[in-house]
């Protein structure tokens, strides 16, 4: 019953591992795929970079600060974590790729070596200089039109809510080639250290997560839905089976979880028997029955 | 988790380059082998072991090494700093077994908290303290007010000569329960021992940590067929896990999530 199909990807349960989250080896990708419909890596780019130094995170009441600052050792050495993942696990890996750093090349490798699909990253509010480059529509029409040329396994775009209208922007990708839009990404934001009297992060910006930009991640799916007919990814402040229903209801075939892996490493498995029983009592037969019922009047 | 304000009560050497810092913070009350992120103002936020808790008032042990940890020990008493936890899993430290506390270096951190939250459960520990060489005075009479201490040094300078761990083995039997800190092959010799004799044993592990929740994956520590964090999982692990991850005492992921021999460089870099 929860088994759903996004893009040609086999979903089941109907849920993601987020991008960004534990996805740096094989193993733990391993460990946590065991609840989950697939997994999503860290962004990969061509070149090895180290990210900033801590802090990284920081936990509020409502949601968690991040600012990691894309670390990944490149493409070179992730495509092996690749390929031993694919050996750990049947479930399928969707590789983040960094939308400004050789993403044709990268995306390649990574298909060669086993990928499932790829999603590309045009949307971290705080490094790569991927906000600025997922606010431009051309550039993102470009290299999604650039990767598909070359690659035959579904692409996802994964969009930021800091833009003026995502749905439009969902739309150049659909028309540019897209096989799916993930959606969304962290909330940019601030934060300053009453201590030291500065931001916190060094990178002056971070993302903002968690339970708080539910209703953010909710508008940005709906207004997608009602633009595209390719599949979304509907990702942001999912806590509970509550929280990824309403995503789906506005339009999510899938969902992604990510902070609230803080609060539990197998949560994926409480959201999916939760979604299960609300099927069960509202009488639906497939996830699929539920897509966007949110639109239809 | 939340960031909580901590105000320095107390920063003493201890001996040669080695701080007691005693911050008053409220947290939630830790277990032994659990730890906190400390932050002084605008400089990096950087995991450390719980030597103490009690009303209020949270004890650590540090190593003056890095630029951080410098700064933490040049703190005056009334200034100010983040403190984010208590984070991670700790030690069973209520377990009623004959306890050996096994510390290498400022490994003897966490083992701290755990013979002094025992004694107050009225439960005993004997306590072996491993340095390379003499430590101060300061640091002595602190392990000795916990009670029932041997110290021991590579060089013979004070104490037993040799390392802890030749130096506890005459204490461990089947029936104890040991608890360990400090370098990876000393952890390694703590463990191959018990294992040896049949003894449970938990041993406190070290890794990059960043967020500390369980989330960013810098702090993994892997075998063949199990990937654990550090920073969620553990810091604690028992002797049964830690036999089964082949990267203890080997290998560590690098900043860019490269796993390298432990102290190493990544080949992509």
């Amino acid at each position: 019953m929860l088994k759903v199909d996004v893009a040609g990807l086999e979903l089941s349960p109907p849920l993601v591992l987020a991008s960004g989250i534990l996805g740096v080896t094989a193993k733990i990708m391993a460990r946590v795929s065991e609840h989950l419909g697939a997994i999503t890596t860290k962004s990969v780019g061509a070149r090895r970079r180290e990210g900033y130094p801590n802090p990284v995170v920081c936990p509020l009441p409502y949601g968690l600060l991040n600012a990691m600052g894309l670390p990944n050792p490149g493409i070179d050495y992730f495509e092996e974590v690749i390929r031993e993942f694919k050996k750990l696990s049947k479930k399928p890996i969707i590789v983040s790729v960094i939308g400004s750093d050789s993403p044709e090349y990268v995306s390649s490798r990574a298909e060669e070596a086993g990928a499932d699909a790829i999603e590309l990253n045009v949307s971290c509010p705080h490094a790569g200089g991927l906000l600025e480059l997922g606010m431009d529509i051309e550039q993102v029409r470009r290299i999604v039109r650039d990767l598909k040329s070359i690659l035959s396994i579904p692409l996802f775009v994964k969009l930021s809510p800091n833009i003026q209208d995502i749905g439009k922007l969902a739309e150049t990708c659909e028309k540019a080639g897209a096989d799916g839009i993930t959606a969304i990404n962290t909330v940019r934001a601030v934060k300053i250290d009453l201590l030291s009297k500065k931001p916190l992060f060094k990178s002056i910006y971070c993302g903002l997560s968690g339970a708080a930009i539910h209703p953010i991640a909710v508008r940005c799916v709906y207004e997608i839905y009602e633009k595209v007919s390719i599949p979304i990814i509907g990702v942001g402040g999912v806590v509970n089976w509550e929280s990824a229903v309403e995503l789906i209801l506005a339009g999510a075939s899938a969902v992604g979880i990510g902070t609230a892996l803080t609060q539990d490493i197998a949560i994926a498995k409480e959201i999916a028997s939760g979604i299960l029983e609300y099927m069960r009592s509202e009488g639906f037969k497939s996830v699929s029955e539920m897509i966007g019922l949110a639109h239809k009047r | 988790m939340l960031k909580k304000v901590g105000r320095v009560e107390e920063a003493t050497e201890v001996s040669s380059g080695i701080y007691l810092l005693r911050i008053s913070c409220p947290l939630k009350e830790p277990y032994p082998g659990q730890f906190v992120m400390a932050q002084p103002p605008g400089l990096e936020e950087i995991p450390l072991s719980i030597a103490g808790y009690s009303g209020g008032e949270l004890k650590l042990i540090v190593a003056a090494v890095g630029e951080t940890t410098r700064a933490l020990c040049r703190m005056d008493v009334g200034d100010r700093l983040w403190v984010r936890g208590p984070l991670g899993r700790g030690f069973s430290y209520m377990s009623r077994k004959t306890a050996v506390a096994v510390a290498g270096g400022v490994g003897i951190a966490p083992l701290i908290y755990l013979v002094d939250a025992r004694k107050r459960e009225g439960l005993k520990t004997k306590l072996v303290a491993g340095f390379k060489s003499r430590v101060g005075g300061k640091l002595i009479q602190l392990l000795e007010d916990l009670g029932d201490v041997v110290i021991a040094t590579e060089d013979g300078s004070i104490g037993a000569k040799g390392d802890a761990v030749s130096v506890a083995s005459s204490m461990i039997t089947r029936s104890s329960m040991v608890f360990a800190c400090g370098p990876e092959p000393m952890l390694r010799k703590v463990v191959d021992l018990c294992m040896s004799v049949g003894a449970a044993v938990e041993c406190s592990l070290e890794r990059y940590i960043k967020c500390g929740v369980g989330i960013c994956g810098a702090c993994l520590i892997e075998g063949e067929e199990v990937s654990m964090r550090v920073c969620a999982d553990g810091p604690v692990f028992d002797g049964e896990t830690i036999v089964k991850l082949s990267d203890f005492d080997k290998l560590a992921l690098d900043r860019s999530g490269c796993k390298v021999p432990l102290h190493g460089g990544c080949p992509s870099r």
